[in-house]
């Protein structure tokens, strides 16, 4: 007999609903114990309100949510125990040490005396802190301050962790790290769900990855899974000036272009055949006066699988 | 326990910022010691005697013009009316004239309120010698000394109690209106709401430390005034006391009120100061109520900062009871209600 899989997250029906707009509609979701599950979309996909929601300090408009067996209307205060959250926003008093956010912040989660102590220790430790404790959080370099607000969430051992865009504002090298100290939490039993708008970060970090868009789950399964859906397309990266609306409506109708959509220094083109059709691109483009710095083709990403779902980038 | 995990957390906070201490305490004292020193050299009261003519003759009349051109003799009709004047510390002295006066039946009285000191011997031998001068060696006076309420004005009683709940209701105001917008606005509000503890226990953790910040501040302020500055409480010192701790209450209370429609620490020290200088100059705290114009006089009373300087002189220059300042404790109490019930009745608990 196989193990048993269990669910620590359930919702079913989940919906948050703001001045009549649905932030999240009608959401079923399961996250499995052990499991890093990841939530990907733009910003104002209805991320956010979702994990406020899971984690208690957000009351849905309709729907259940589950965590670990137990319902966020009736037991807040049981899920509170059971769950970290990491803010985007660093959530720590400047004006107090490292080792005093933590002291506090365990002590308001019943962590105390030698066991705080010794957690304290571990987790400055593991951040590379530990001979800054009675420093200041307001002295502190960003950078160690992304370090502090990701241990601080799990001074109490809890056993579903809640990353909201943890490496938003890090420079490339200081992400690596993020993720190797992220992937270092799960390696010790911890469920994670991280909310993220970069597929790089999804891509590299879960196991299990749902896209979301206006609300809802777009698409739902593992990132290599979710780029083989979008079948044998190849991308073509365009670096390039300004993209008209024209321009980009034109490429669409282009025989062998499935999708395309703008990015930040260009646009994306999918494609069964990038070969075949890099000429009538670049025609096209120069006719509709853009100007181009680059091109290249590429295996498909995740924010590609988004472009052919929903004609934009998780950028947008 | 929760709560006292979050009083500590935020006096700590509190007490490294140098500039919220110089607030709280250092500036009211400069305050409290600049009015002090600049009216030390005055004493307000005239030598005003009361005078109750019950005998109409002309004799009587003389002889309260003889005592007018020395004193300032003020007529009034009823003997019971003067004498609570002078017990009530507002003269040092009355003078009845009986109906048998003139035709030697009866003698006149002075009543003097000997907690004036050495005003009122003044008084005493003033009536005495010009009483002499007037009937000779047999003078129809009798002398009684009664205690009054009356201590001598010192400038700390005005301005310890009226600086001391100025500034109370300002850095109560203030800081606990900037703390909860400031742990909004930092994420750390969303980090306690995330803590297994109630809702009651963050907010009674704020208050209690909004709370213990105003008790040092009462200390300090009533401190420098009793050692410093010569303030007498004629009053029992638990009602000072107990006075504070409704001002204080009344300050944390402004304080989450005005957190919950103020989205900036500029906007919470605004809206704070808007409702505490008014009332703080229209209620007689920042000078005697009596030099104000009376339409002003009965506009101070809306305000709960004049409730609460009354009850303190009531206590600290009159030496009141429990019993008489009650009304005055009443009002505050009521505002300090209110604002407590709309503030947590109207407090954004979603980060």
């Amino acid at each position: 007999m196989g193990a048993m899989i269990v669910a620590i997250v359930e919702t079913h029906d989940l919906t948050k609903v703001f001045n009549g707009r649905k932030a999240v509609d009608h959401l079923d979701l399961e996250i499995e114990e052990g499991e890093f599950f990841g939530l990907l979309g733009p910003n104002g996909a209805g991320k956010s309100t979702t994990v406020a929601m899971l984690s208690t300090i957000l009351r849905p408009t309709r729907g259940t949510v589950k965590i670990a067996g137990y319902d966020i209307k009736r037991h807040a205060k049981e899920i509170r125990r059971l769950i970290g959250v990491v803010p985007q926003e660093f959530g720590l008093y400047d004006e107090l040490t490292a080792a005093e956010n933590l002291t506090y912040f365990g002590k308001l989660h019943g962590v105390e005396g030698g066991k705080l102590k010794g957690r304290i220790e571990e987790l400055l430790r593991l951040v590379q802190l530990k001979d800054r404790a009675n420093d200041r959080v307001k002295t502190f370099s960003g950078g160690m301050k992304h370090r502090l607000n990701l241990v601080t969430g799990l001074i109490h051992e809890p056993k579903l962790l809640f990353l909201d865009e943890p490496t938003t504002g890090l420079d490339p090298q200081a992400r690596l790290a993020v993720w190797e100290l992220i992937k270092r939490f799960q390696s010790e039993g911890v469920t994670i769900l991280l909310t993220t708008h970069y597929m790089e970060e999804a891509d590299y970090l879960c196991e299990r990855v749902a896209i979301m868009d206006r609300g809802k789950v777009i698409a739902l399964d593992s990132p290599a899974r979710l780029k083989r859906s979008i079948g044998k397309l190849e991308v073509i990266d365009v670096k390039a000036g300004k993209v008209t609306k024209k321009a980009l409506k034109e490429l669409r109708k282009l025989k062998g272009v499935r999708e395309a959509a703008r990015t930040a220094g260009g646009l994306r083109v999918l494609t069964p055949a990038a070969s075949e059709i890099i000429a009538r691109v670049v025609t096209l483009a120069s006719f509709a006066g853009v100007r181009i710095d680059s091109l290249n083709v590429t295996q498909p990403t995740l924010d590609d699988v988004f472009i052919k779902l929903t004609g934009k980038t998780l950028r947008d | 326990m929760k709560i006292l995990t979050i009083a500590g957390k935020s006096l700590r906070i509190f007490f490294r910022d140098r500039m919220a201490l110089f607030w709280t305490f250092a500036f009211p004292l400069l305050l409290i010691t600049i009015f002090s020193l600049a009216f030390s050299g005055q004493e307000s009261i005239d030598i005003k005697v009361l005078a109750v003519q019950q005998d109409n003759s002309p004799t009587a009349g003389a002889y309260l013009n003889a005592l007018d051109n020395i004193l300032t003799i003020e007529r009034v009709e009823d003997v019971a009316e003067a004498k609570a004047q002078v017990l009530d510390g507002e003269v040092v002295a009355a003078i009845i004239i009986p109906p048998g006066f003139s035709s030697g039946e009866e003698s006149a009285s002075l009543v003097y309120d000997e907690s004036r000191g050495e005003l009122a011997n003044t008084v005493v031998q003033i009536v005495d010698g010009i009483t002499r001068g007037f009937f000779g060696l047999q003078t129809p006076l009798e002398v009684e000394s009664v205690h009054g309420a009356y201590e001598r004005w010192n400038p700390a009683q005005q301005y310890v109690p009226g600086f001391g709940i100025m500034m109370v209701l300002m850095v109560g105001g203030i800081a606990v209106s900037s703390r909860v917008i400031n742990e909004r606005k930092a994420g750390t509000f969303k980090r306690n709401l995330l803590a297994p503890i109630g809702k009651l226990s963050f907010s009674g953790g704020e208050i209690l430390s909004g709370f213990l910040v105003g008790c040092m501040q009462v200390l300090v302020f009533f401190g420098a005034g009793v050692f410093v500055f010569g303030l007498d409480i004629a009053g029992n010192i638990l009602l000072v006391a107990l006075i504070s701790a409704l001002v204080i209450l009344l300050g944390v209370g402004l304080g989450l009120l005005v957190s919950t429609f103020t989205r900036s620490q500029e906007a919470a020290s605004g809206a704070t100061q808007a409702f505490v200088f008014p009332a703080s100059a229209l209620a007689g705290l920042w000078f005697p109520i009596e030099v104000m114009p009376e339409f002003m006089q009965s506009v101070a009373k809306v305000f709960p900062t004049y409730h609460a300087m009354n009850a303190f002189q009531d206590v600290i220059v009159r030496g009141k009871g429990l019993l008489e300042i009650a009304p005055s404790l009443a009002f505050v109490a009521g505002f300090v209600l209110a604002f407590f019930g709309l503030g947590l009745l109207l407090f954004k608990w979603e980060a």
